[in-house]
Parts: C-alpha cells; sequence; structure tokens
C-alpha cells in the first residue's frame, strides 16, 4: 500500500514541465472552489453574529416575557434595573439603553469592561463621533451624562452601530414602563423575530445556490487531463498493478493537487474574509472580521471534503474505463439522460403553485420560534427545484445538441453539436453555475421586497396606519400623565388621550399631522373623544422640518419619557424587514454574480478540459487542413450554445419560483425590465469571454508536434 | 512522368536533435511509396515537411511544381485541405462524431452541402465495407473499422496525395493488409499519390516503390531511379531494392 502511495506521488511529482503544469491548474482549480465555498459559507455566520452582538439589548425584553425559552444566564445575584429603546438619528437606526446597578455586582453588558455608574454613559465609537459633530441640543442632552467609555465590538453589531449605555440610579428608572431587573446579558437569543425565517430561507437558496457550482468546479477541475491520466494508469494495469493499486494511484496523484489546492484555497479564504469584511456593508456597517468566518468544523469539513471529493472522483471515473494494449477505452456509452429527471423540478415549481390555495393556513407558525409549515415547505419544494434543473440540464442540452445536429450545415457547427449531443453531461455541467446565476438573478429581477411604503392616500385600514406629514414627530408614550409630558404639549402638538381600547382625538387635528382626511366614517371611535381621559398615549409633534428641530423634539421626548417610542418620516418605520430586503436584494445579486464567477472559472477549466481531451484528434484534424479558427469557433460554440440554453431554461424556472413566491406573500411581483435581461446577457456573455483566456492554449496542445509526440 | 511530389536536401531538427540531415526524395504523380526505416530514422519527419505540416530548417518541397516549404501557414493548411489526405496510426478520428460524420468532415469543411456530404460518406463507407457502421461512434470501432473510416476520409475529398503515417500500426497483420489493399485499390482507382511511412516490409509490400531511410546516419536511401536528386556526398546513398525481396533479407 505504502509503495504504491509512493508511486502515485513519483507519477503526480515526477510529470515533468506538463505534469507540474496539470498539477499546478487543478490546483488552482481546487483552491478557488474551496475558497469560493468558504466565503459563501460565511454569510449565515456573518448575519446569526451580527444579530447575536446585538441580542443583549433584547435583555429586559426576555426578563419580561416568563414565556420565553431563552432567559439570559444570571451573571450576578445583585442584578440592575435595564431597559434599551430603539431611536434614530437622521433615519439611521440607533439604541439608547439605560442601566441602573443594584448592588456592587451587577450584570455587565458586552462590549463594556464595566458598568457605567449614574451620570456616565458609554457610547459605541459611531455614536461618540455622531455626537462631536452634533449640536449638543440635538443629540448630546438624549443621552444625559458624561461619556466616559466606549462599547467595544462585542456590543455592537457593526462598526457604525449607534448605541449608548446610560448610567442611572434605580430610582431614575423605577416606575419607567418596560423597565425590567435583569441579572445577565449572556446568551440572550432574538426570538420570534420574522427576519429570521425569511433570513433562513435566503440563506439557505443562497447556500444552495452556490455550493452546486463550486463542486461541480472542483470535480470539473479534477477531470482536466483526464483522458492522459488513464492512459498512464493503463500502463501501470499492464504491467500487473492490481484495480485497487491503480485507484490507490489515481487517488494520490491527484490528491497531491488537491491537499495543495485545499491549502491554497484555506489562504485565499483568510485573504478574501478581511477583504469582504472590509468592503461589504449590511444594513450600515461593516461586519467584523471574526463574524466574517465560518466555524471551525465548517472549515475543517471543507478542507478535508475537497481533497476527499476529488479523490473520490479519480477512482470513480476509473471504473469506467478499460485497459487496452494502445490505450483506454470507455467500457461503453455513458447513459443517455433521461427525461424523468424533470419530475423533481416539475415537482419544486409545481407543488408551490399547488400549495397556494392553503397558504393562509400553512403560514401560521406552531409557535413563536419556529417558521410556519409553509415556509419549510417553500424552502424543500426550492431546493427541489433546483436539483431538479442540475439534474434536467444534462437531458435538455442532449435534445438541443441533437437537433442543432441535424441542422448544422457548416463543420464547426456539426463538430460542436455532436460535442453536445454526445457528452451532455459534461457540456451541461460546465455551464450549470452561469444556468444557476441567470436563475438567481431571475429570481431576484423578478421579485420587490413588500415595504410599508408611505401612505398618502388618505384614510384606509385605520388612522394609525396613515403616515405622518413631513416634520412631524410621533412620540409613543405608552401611557403617560399629561403633566409629564407638559412641555411637549405647546406649540400645535396633536396629543392622542387613553380611551376604552383606542387613542382619542379630532380627526381635524389628526389630518394636521397625518395624511387621513376628515369627517372620519361615524362608526369610528377614532373621530371624537367620547369621555375625557387624562392618560396620554401619543403625542404629535410638528416642527419646521429641518433634521435640528426634529432632533430637538426627539431629544426632549427621550428625557420626559425614556421609554418612548419616537418617530417621523425620515425613519424607517419597518427598519429592519426594509432594510434587510434592500440590502438583500443588492447582496443577491452579489451572490449571483459571484456564482457567476465560479461558473466563468467552470467554463475556463472546462473549455481547457474538453480541449486537452481533444488535443490529439483536433492536432491531426489540424494537419489535414483545417483552420486553427474553425477549432476556436468549434469550441466556442459548443459552450455559447450550451450556455444560452441553459440561461434561458434558469431565467424561465426563476421567473416561475418568483412568481410563484409573490402569489403566497412575502415578495411581490414585478415583470422585468430589459435591465434585467441586460445583465443576464452581459453576465452570461462575460462569463464566456472570461473562459475564451483557455483558448490560447488550443494553439498550444494542437500545434503540429503534438501529432508526433502525443 | 514528372513527380508531382519533391523534397530536395531537406533538414530538420527537434532541438538538438536533427532528424533529416539533407533527405531527399521525388514521387511521381499516381505512384505508391513506401518510407522505411527503423524507429527515429526520421520517416515520419519526412511525411510532415512533404505534406507541409512541418516546414524544414532547409531544404526545398515542391508540390506540382510549386514550392510550398516557404508558403504562410494558411496557404499551407488550404492546400492540405484541397490536395492532401492524411491518415495515421490511431487517433485522428473525433470522439464524439459518429463514422458517417467523421468521413463527411471534410467536404463539410470544403463548404458542400450536408446532405451532399452524407450521401458520400455513405457511399464510402459501403466501399470500405463498413455498411450500417455509420452511426457507430469511433470509441464503438474496432482498430481495422476505425482506421477503415480515417482512410474513408482521408481520400473523400479526392486528394492528389494521401499521407500515410504508421497506418495499420495498431492493426494486425489481416486487419493490415485489409487496410493496405482498400488504400492502394482506391489510389490506384483516383489515379492518387500515395506515400505511406512505415516500418512494416509487409506493408511496404503494397507499394511501387520503397525508399529507405538508414537509422543513425540520418541519410536517405532510395530505390529504383531518382534523377533529380541531389548528389548526397557522403552520407547520401542510393540503394537498388526490390520490393519483393523477403523481409528476413532485408538488411543494411
Amino acid at each position: 500500500m505504502s509503495r504504491t502511495l509512493r508511486l502515485g506521488l513519483r507519477l503526480a511529482l515526477g510529470g515533468g514541465r506538463e505534469g507540474l503544469v496539470r498539477l499546478v491548474f487543478m490546483a488552482v482549480g481546487v483552491g478557488l472552489g474551496v475558497a469560493l465555498l468558504l466565503l459563501s459559507l460565511i454569510a449565515p455566520h456573518a448575519l446569526s453574529g451580527r444579530f447575536e452582538r446585538m441580542a443583549w439589548q433584547d435583555a429586559a425584553y426576555s426578563a419580561l416575557s416568563p414565556e420565553t425559552d431563552d432567559d439570559p444566564v444570571a451573571e450576578s445575584a445583585d442584578g440592575a434595573l435595564f431597559l434599551a429603546v430603539s431611536d434614530y438619528y437622521d433615519g439611521r437606526p440607533m439604541t439608547r439603553a439605560y442601566l441602573a446597578a443594584l448592588g456592587t455586582d451587577p450584570p455587565l453588558p458586552p462590549g463594556l469592561s464595566r458598568v457605567p455608574g449614574p451620570g456616565e454613559v458609554a457610547a459605541s465609537p459611531a455614536l461618540v463621533r455622531l455626537l462631536e459633530s452634533t449640536p449638543d441640543d440635538e443629540l448630546d442632552a438624549r443621552f444625559p451624562g458624561r461619556v466616559t467609555m466606549t462599547i467595544g465590538p462585542d456590543g455592537l453589531a457593526h462598526d457604525n452601530d449607534l448605541v449608548a449605555v446610560i448610567g442611572r440610579t434605580p430610582q431614575q428608572l423605577e416606575g419607567v414602563r418596560s423597565v425590567a431587573e435583569v441579572h445577565g446579558f449572556a446568551q440572550v437569543r432574538p426570538t420570534g423575530w420574522a427576519i429570521f425565517a425569511i433570513l433562513a430561507a435566503f440563506v439557505f437558496a443562497g447556500s444552495t445556490l452556490v455550493l452546486v457550482p463550486v463542486v461541480i468546479l472542483i470535480v470539473v477541475v479534477t477531470r482536466v487531463a483526464w483522458r492522459q491520466r488513464e492512459q498512464r494508469l493503463a500502463a501501470i494495469r499492464l504491467v500487473g498493478a492490481t484495480q485497487s493499486q491503480v485507484s490507490v494511484v489515481a487517488a494520490a496523484e491527484v490528491g497531491v493537487a488537491a491537499v495543495g489546492g485545499a491549502a491554497l484555497g484555506w489562504v485565499l479564504y483568510e485573504v478574501g474574509r478581511r477583504i469582504l469584511a472590509a468592503t461589504v456593508t449590511f444594513q450600515y456597517g461593516h461586519f467584523w472580521l471574526q463574524d466574517m468566518a465560518v466555524p471551525p468544523s465548517w472549515l475543517a469539513g471543507t478542507l478535508l471534503g475537497a481533497p476527499a471529493l476529488v479523490m473520490l472522483t479519480a477512482v470513480a471515473s476509473l471504473r469506467t474505463v478499460h485497459a487496452r494494449p494502445l490505450a483506454v477505452q470507455r467500457r461503453s456509452r455513458r447513459p443517455r439522460p433521461s427525461p424523468w429527471m424533470v419530475w423533481l423540478l416539475v415537482l419544486g415549481v409545481g407543488g408551490q403553485f399547488a400549495l397556494l390555495p392553503f397558504r393562509d393556513r400553512l403560514a401560521i407558525p406552531a409557535d413563536d420560534s419556529s417558521r410556519s409549515l409553509l415556509g419549510t415547505l417553500v424552502a424543500l419544494l426550492t431546493l427541489s427545484a433546483l436539483v431538479g434543473f442540475v439534474l434536467v440540464g444534462p437531458w435538455l442540452v442532449a435534445v438541443v445538441g441533437r437537433g442543432v445536429a441535424r441542422l448544422a450545415r457548416s463543420a464547426p457547427g456539426l463538430l460542436a453539436a455532436r460535442r453536445i449531443a454526445e457528452n451532455p453531461q459534461t457540456t451541461f455541467y460546465s455551464v450549470a453555475a452561469v444556468g444557476l446565476a441567470a436563475l438567481g438573478l431571475a429570481y431576484l429581477g423578478c421579485t420587490v421586497a413588500i415595504t410599508a411604503g408611505p401612505n398618502t392616500s388618505g384614510n384606509q385600514d385605520g388612522p394609525w396606519s396613515a403616515s405622518l406629514r413631513p416634520g412631524v414627530v410621533s412620540v409613543m408614550t405608552g401611557g403617560v400623565s399629561a403633566e409629564t409630558v407638559e412641555p411637549m404639549l405647546s406649540g400645535g402638538a396633536v396629543e392622542v388621550r387613553q380611551g376604552y381600547d383606542s387613542g382619542l382625538v379630532r380627526c381635524a387635528d389628526l389630518a394636521r399631522v397625518l395624511h387621513v382626511t376628515c369627517p372620519w366614517t361615524p362608526d369610528s371611535a377614532f373621530a371624537e373623544p367620547v369621555y375625557d381621559s387624562t392618560v396620554i398615549d401619543l403625542i404629535f409633534v410638528p416642527t419646521d422640518g429641518s433634521l435640528a428641530a426634529e432632533n430637538r423634539v426627539r431629544t426632549q421626548a427621550a428625557n420626559l419619557v425614556p421609554n418612548a417610542i419616537i418617530n417621523s418620516n425620515r425613519d424607517p418605520i419597518d427598519y429592519n424587514l426594509e432594510t434587510f430586503f434592500q440590502d438583500t436584494d443588492r447582496l443577491g445579486a452579489v451572490a449571483a454574480l459571484f456564482v457567476l464567477l465560479v461558473g466563468a472559472f467552470g467554463l475556463a477549466a472546462s473549455m481547457v478540459g474538453g480541449v486537452i481531451e481533444r488535443r490529439r484528434p483536433f492536432a491531426l484534424l489540424r494537419a489535414s487542413g483545417v483552420y486553427l479558427s474553425e477549432l476556436r469557433r468549434t469550441v466556442l460554440l459548443e459552450t455559447a450554445v450550451t450556455m444560452t440554453v441553459v440561461s434561458v431554461a434558469g431565467v424561465g424556472v426563476g421567473m416561475l419560483l418568483a412568481y410563484a413566491s409573490a402569489r403566497q406573500g412575502g415578495v411581490g411581483w414585478r415583470w422585468p425590465g430589459p435591465e434585467m435581461y441586460a445583465f443576464i446577457g452581459g453576465g452570461v456573455v462575460a462569463a464566456l469571454l472570461f473562459s475564451t483566456l483557455a483558448l490560447p492554449l488550443l494553439n498550444l496542445t494542437t500545434r503540429h508536434d503534438a501529432v508526433r509526440f502525443e | 512522368m514528372s513527380p508531382v511530389l519533391v523534397g530536395r536536401e531537406l533538414h530538420k531538427s527537434y532541438g538538438l536533435t536533427p532528424a533529416l540531415r539533407g533527405a531527399s526524395i521525388a514521387v511521381d504523380e499516381g505512384e505508391i511509396v513506401a518510407v522505411m526505416g527503423p524507429s527515429g530514422c526520421g520517416k515520419s519527419t519526412l511525411l510532415h515537411c512533404l505534406a507541409g505540416v512541418l516546414t524544414p530548417d532547409a531544404g526545398e518541397v515542391y508540390f506540382a511544381g510549386e514550392r510550398i516549404d516557404p508558403l504562410p501557414d494558411r496557404r499551407r493548411v488550404e492546400l492540405r485541405r484541397s490536395a492532401f489526405g492524411l491518415v495515421y496510426q490511431f487517433g485522428q478520428l473525433v470522439p464524439e462524431l459518429p463514422a458517417v460524420d467523421n468521413i463527411a468532415l471534410p467536404l463539410l469543411l470544403a463548404g458542400q452541402p450536408r446532405r451532399t456530404c452524407v450521401s458520400e460518406a455513405q457511399s464510402w463507407l459501403t466501399r470500405m465495407g463498413l455498411s450500417g457502421l455509420g452511426d457507430r461512434l469511433p470509441g464503438e470501432l474496432s482498430g481495422g473499422q476505425g482506421q477503415r473510416v480515417a482512410l474513408a476520409r482521408a481520400l473523400v475529398a479526392r486528394p492528389r496525395v494521401v499521407f500515410a503515417d504508421e497506418p495499420t500500426g495498431s492493426l494486425d497483420s489481416v486487419g493490415a493488409d485489409q487496410v493496405m489493399e482498400l488504400l492502394v485499390d482506391t489510389a490506384k482507382e483516383q489515379g492518387t499519390t500515395v506515400l505511406v511511412v512505415t516500418h512494416e516490409p509487409r506493408v511496404a509490400g503494397f507499394a511501387d516503390r520503397t525508399v529507405l531511410m538508414r537509422d543513425g546516419v540520418e541519410s536517405v536511401r532510395v530505390s529504383g531511379v531518382e534523377p533529380n536528386l541531389p548528389s548526397g556526398g557522403d552520407s547520401l546513398r542510393v540503394t537498388a531494392w526490390d520490393t519483393d525481396l523477403p523481409a528476413d533479407r532485408m538488411s543494411w
């Protein structure tokens, strides 16, 4: 065994210049595949890392929600009073947290070295910069006290996070609504957020979209120059090596390149994640480098899995050839791809349409922490459609190849079409990544995020669903006495008093601050007050519309009612979902381009493999009078025809999936504009152009001396 | 009869390794000539220089009176496409093309209609005794069948000269005889000149004339009368050789 292994290693390393080029090519291909896979696997970890870093802000919510399973672990016996409130500055979200130690050993929020005492403020670096650049009455006074410390990365979602922890005395926080006694901040997980279900679906689809092309790339690269390797191995077989010895030699031979490639991939991944951490922004900030990493188990799995995949591919390929005295021969024609593989694609797409009548029932999650059955089924059906697309692809290109072969009038056309028809698996898998990228881009191009846009059309579901008029600041107090908010009630402010089960306000007043029209419907409880109340739920404060004026009102409100939810029409009210969809749309396009890049590499590797595999017949055709340009046209036609067919199919499947998603809700449907087709077409052409980098090899490998020295 | 193909004082080296040192040859129209010699003596290099596949380092190559060795690559490709046919030991068939399309390829490259090309290729399949095998891929044909397809492909465009480099090298004697018989018969019928490189006397026996290349001396020995050959100095000798001579008496 060890001797056989040594022989394999000798063959791998002692193959002269050509052998070395082959090794390097394979190592680079595997390295790129490994790096791209690792970088794509970063996404879920980076996102969950971001949410975990801001999870401590939910400590009060968790303490006040006894049904939550994720109560923080008690870190201190003394505990602290805690409240975190969402706020905005010019549309940018910020968090104001109040903390009052209840003893000498209070729990410590992440990112802090000690708890800020009364009169002290701990601020994030981005907030410190903002405070320094903003007049005191607009912002500084909103964080009463002196900034004595900065919050470290452990407590910040990203580098531009605007967070402050304001030290208070217990007396100052007593009686403030939503304040809770907490005994720890660790292991708090935000739960029940719809965004997590959506996030999981996106990341799942994205990972599948990247994983398949990367595996194909690695397999394609492994099979480059396979014919030559088969001949070497056949020669070893002929001198008495057993099948298992040949398998060991084959595995060792490619294993050297694969291990080198995995190491290269690791290096590229380390460089790549640093570049991504420095350049990619998501929801206003960069990701922390620590979050831009795959878990160690995933890293180890990928670094070991890629060489294993390469070696398995090498050994599996041996089973299809038969050693003969002068060469090796394939045992038989490869099995023709079957159209029956289409069932998985039909199941994936058709199943989503079949679910439509039941969507309302299935969309309700069993409990707050789980995804809805609809979400799970849609994710599985989407996976089925993607896998079905990959499985049915060879059959599709074989049909097209046979059709083109029948119609071909030129030699390059015939050569290309026959190649497609005879090797549909090889030709399809070389362009599968491009097809998947087209599918993803078509999906994104046909869907649009459903977000709460400004309602300026007047009464709809109720006055509270109408949007604020420009310059108006709304302060949702949660119910405070009029005395508490007295300073805010002058200057045309509209107060909403607490009613029996809703707010009470004059419609005419409401129309000054909201986009509503009066009179309101007669049966509405919102139209006129029916009894006098002294508790104020909501205040609308008109301003001159300047950012400074709005911020002065916000600061005043925050100091009067620390737990108040304050908004103006500058704020993305549905912040998380809205910005998430916007950013996901953008990141989705980047992911599709990423897949396209993987596809372009795969395409180039496949073209190199195809040229090397046919170097002798091509060289002899050239010697017999075929122009190099005709061979070039042949190779390009093979790729272009297949890529066009697969991309069109990908766009079709992507549009169907998008339409199904839109009918299920969550996203809206839009007919793609010419820019989407231009984007996809441009990507396909770019991938084709990239693959032409392999064309000089055609000239080199089919030169006349290749006829003799093959 | 004037020679259709002439090589004069051809020199060719691969790096520091000389393959041809002043080799000369002349082949008449319709003649079948075998070039023999042991491995490494430069037979294939001579054939490739004459066919315009390789450019000699020195010397001259004439086809139909026109000097072809200084022609640009594109012109030489055109020549090979229109006037020459090439057959090799193995591996010249395009693996994805069925036999009929492999044969039709030169006609398609010449711009003939697909229907005509296929019909012509089918007739060549019959002629080569391969009826019914037109849809088979090269990998599904036996060695002899594959070589007959290659032969048909080389002849289908009715070239003036067929260059065959060890065309029977991978065949048994029965298969080799079949291929050579087909080659010679068709060439005679079409008036095609054939230059066969081989190290097998049995194959050379099908030729009108045999040219011997000396192993290790890098010189040319030519049978028959070669009036246009330049004087070869010490290294060039001309030897008359009866092609009917038994193999065991062929020593040089």
